[in-house]
């Protein structure tokens, strides 16, 4: 990952675009979307909720329903905070949060990883509690932060979730979808920097952007 | 998808259709847009499908082919080649069905007593006693029975029919695949999108639990989730545009939209209280055993869905009886797996045929029973039977088809489909013709070739149109 081959942008050159049009010669890595380990794994990292502790024993994974007679426990909804290689995997139900995002079924052996491109994804992103729980946790981290203006908070969670600044038409639409939500929960413009709910909406909208879950 | 790279041609191609690249149906409005092959329309018979498939693997000589030769063979030594390769196997014996037979309806179809309920609306079906698939193993013949190819990557029936029809409703996916939590062999390969458009490929639906898991919108109030969804768009397109075109992030931002609809549109669809008592009975939802009310209430589903605007769904069986490779493969316990899985599908299946006739709908929607390959008359133990590649048997139901006929024969003993031998290919390219394609126009640019569902193969058979 620290090779420059890897590190090359993923839009070619133009040169590169006549000679090779198909990219059989590597000279960039096309975009593509994270596995559902990794999704998770950032959430967590963005979040402050990774716990990057090696080894150890595996965690169960979150359950709709448990079911202890068939030995399908039930597992805390962030995984104590454990990278997704720590999820148990077992062949009755593994992780649904990790299967939405095309985790292999463990039972049949499988040669390429799919790559599936559904609603359902887009719909774990919105509405899983997992994601919800991790956008609160990250507002919480912003607020103890104290940035001095919405702007400067927006920066940082972008600087955080997507390794850069925002440009000036990003910072005002962020600014601008934080003063729309403080509208909609009726918090005081006095206490805006410091409104969970505020701040909780924002970052899960970060969690949903395609620049998230996609590797340029 | 998103790793794979694309040509030139196909770069400028996506380019220039972009964001309205929903389906080709939505392309032809534009009169800007002219495809190479736009002449694959053909006179439509019926509008959507319901695709049972019986995973695994169903014995085609204990269902709709019966073999009396088989009655006076039953026990006696089997001398011919297990299959074209094998090693000869000395210790395998004829084995009779343990199931009888009887004619039903006015048509006097065959069925046997694995099916009561579908022996019930016989009249209504076509029955192919010819298939025959060339592929002996469950992923294969699998991905032969949806994709058309054997090797996966390639799109499924389901996804080129999407593709060329587009949604009729615009709110709910135009693929699903509705299971009991079981993926076939061949993987999801056999309900992928392939090289077609992302927006073709299933959303799984699943028999328990929520139906599609995350369905309720984590905002209370709807004004924060649309607030959110406002930026997200807007951002997104901005993204797009610094990566140039691409098709997985250009799905990925439709697929947004869907799921906000999602939200309140499928709860609705796949709310089965809103159906009548006697429906619910009909299709089995008081029955006792489980797998049997899930698969019913499956079935049901599938004719929500199909009313809806839904152009595709395919229901497939929870894995119960048949290890890892389909419910319906009994190498061994012929008699408890089939018997277990005709009480889970029986009712179900037939509840669905008879619903969409008395609906008047039936015109309409092709209903397809289909599995991958059928059971060896013969096997090493008496209570079991093998993979059979060289005779099987299909049946559909609904409109444009000659109904209440059984098409093609297989020899006396089931063992070789020998009149109107019938490929994948053929009931492919007639399940595209019925829909009003033409499945050798029906192309998509590839790997530099026009590649189609039925390659160089596939004829439409005509001898069940009506």
């Amino acid at each position: 990952m620290l090779s420059d081959a890897f590190r090359q942008s993923s839009r070619p050159a133009p040169e590169a675009a006549k000679v090779d049009p198909l990219n059989r010669l590597f000279s960039h890595y096309p975009v593509h979307r994270l596995e559902g380990e990794s999704i998770r794994d950032s959430i967590l990292a963005v979040s402050g909720r990774l716990d990057p502790t090696l080894y150890g024993p595996s965690i169960q994974p979150h359950r709709e329903e448990p079911k202890d007679y068939r030995k399908l426990y039930q597992g805390p909804l962030d995984g104590d905070g454990r990278r997704s290689i720590y999820v148990k995997v077992t062949r009755h139900e593994g992780s649904r949060f990790l299967e939405i995002f095309d985790f292999p079924n463990p039972t049949v052996a499988r040669g390429n990883r799919d790559s599936t491109n559904v609603p359902p994804q887009a719909l774990a992103l919105l509405n899983d509690p997992f994601v919800l729980d991790q956008a609160a946790l990250w507002a919480d981290r912003m607020i103890r932060l104290k940035a001095p203006t919405a702007e400067a908070r927006i920066d940082a969670m972008f600087r955080t979730a997507l390794g850069r600044l925002p440009d000036d038409a990003e910072r005002a639409r962020f600014v601008s979808l934080a003063n729309e939500t403080a509208s909609l929960h009726k918090v005081e413009v006095a206490k805006f920097l410091e409104s969970r709910d505020v701040w909780k909406d924002v970052a899960h909208a970060i969690f949903n952007l395609k620049e998230f879950v996609y590797v340029r | 998808m998103s790793g794979k790279p694309v040509s030139r041609r196909e770069m400028l191609r996506r380019a220039s259709n972009g964001f309205g690249y929903m389906s080709l149906a939505a392309l032809m409005a534009d009169a800007a847009y002219a495809a190479p092959g736009d002449d694959f329309r053909l006179p439509a018979k019926v509008k959507n499908v319901v695709f049972c498939f019986m995973p695994g693997g169903v014995s085609h000589i204990d269902t709709f082919d019966p073999k009396p030769k088989l009655e006076e063979l039953d026990g006696k030594p089997f001398d011919g080649f297990y299959q074209v390769g094998a090693k000869q196997e000395t210790n395998r014996k004829w084995v009779k069905s343990p199931w009888s037979f009887k004619q039903h309806g006015q048509s006097g179809l065959w069925v046997s007593e694995l099916f009561p309920h579908v022996a019930g609306c016989v009249d209504e079906l076509t029955v192919i006693r010819s298939m025959v698939s060339g592929f002996p193993l469950h992923p294969r013949a699998n991905l032969l029975m949806h994709t058309g190819k054997t090797l996966g990557g390639y799109p499924s029936l389901g996804s080129w029919v999407n593709y060329a029809l587009g949604s009729e409703n615009k709110n709910l996916p135009g693929y699903v695949l509705l299971h009991g939590g079981a993926v076939p062999p061949g993987g999801l390969e056999n309900f992928s999108n392939g090289f077609l458009p992302a927006t073709c490929q299933a959303t799984g639906m699943q028999a328990e639990g929520k139906p599609v898991v995350n369905i309720a919108p984590g905002d209370k109030d709807p004004k924060v989730q649309r607030a959110k969804l406002d930026t997200i768009a807007l951002e997104d397109r901005q993204f797009l545009a610094s990566i140039g075109p691409n098709d997985a992030v250009e799905s990925a931002i439709l697929n947004y939209e869907m799921a906000y609809k999602m939200q309140s549109v499928v709860p609705d669809v796949l709310d089965l209280d809103k159906e009548s008592e006697a429906t619910k009975k009909l299709y089995g939802l008081d029955a006792t055993d489980r797998n049997k009310r899930l698969y019913g209430m499956q079935c049901l589903r599938a004719r929500r869905l199909i009313e809806s605007g839904v152009r595709f769904v395919e229901i497939t069986c929870p894995e119960v009886y048949g290890g890892d490779n389909g419910t319906w493969d009994q190498h061994s316990e012929l008699r408890k797996g089939h018997e277990g899985n005709a009480l889970m599908t029986d009712q179900g299946v037939a509840a669905l045929v008879k619903d969409l006739k008395s609906r008047g709908l039936l015109q309409e929607t092709l209903v397809v029973w289909a599995t991958e390959f059928g059971r060896t008359p013969h096997a090493p133990k008496p209570d079991g039977r093998d993979h059979h590649e060289t005779a099987f048997t299909v049946w559909m139901a609904g409109g444009g088809l000659k109904p209440g006929i059984a098409y093609g024969a297989t020899d006396e003993t089931g063992m070789k489909a020998m009149e109107n031998v019938t490929e994948v290919y053929d009931l492919h390219a007639t399940i595209l013709r019925l829909l009003g394609l033409n499945h050798k126009r029906l192309t998509y640019r590839f790997g530099g070739r026009d590649v189609s569902l039925t390659d160089v193969h596939g004829k439409v058979i005509d001898g069940v149109l009506a």
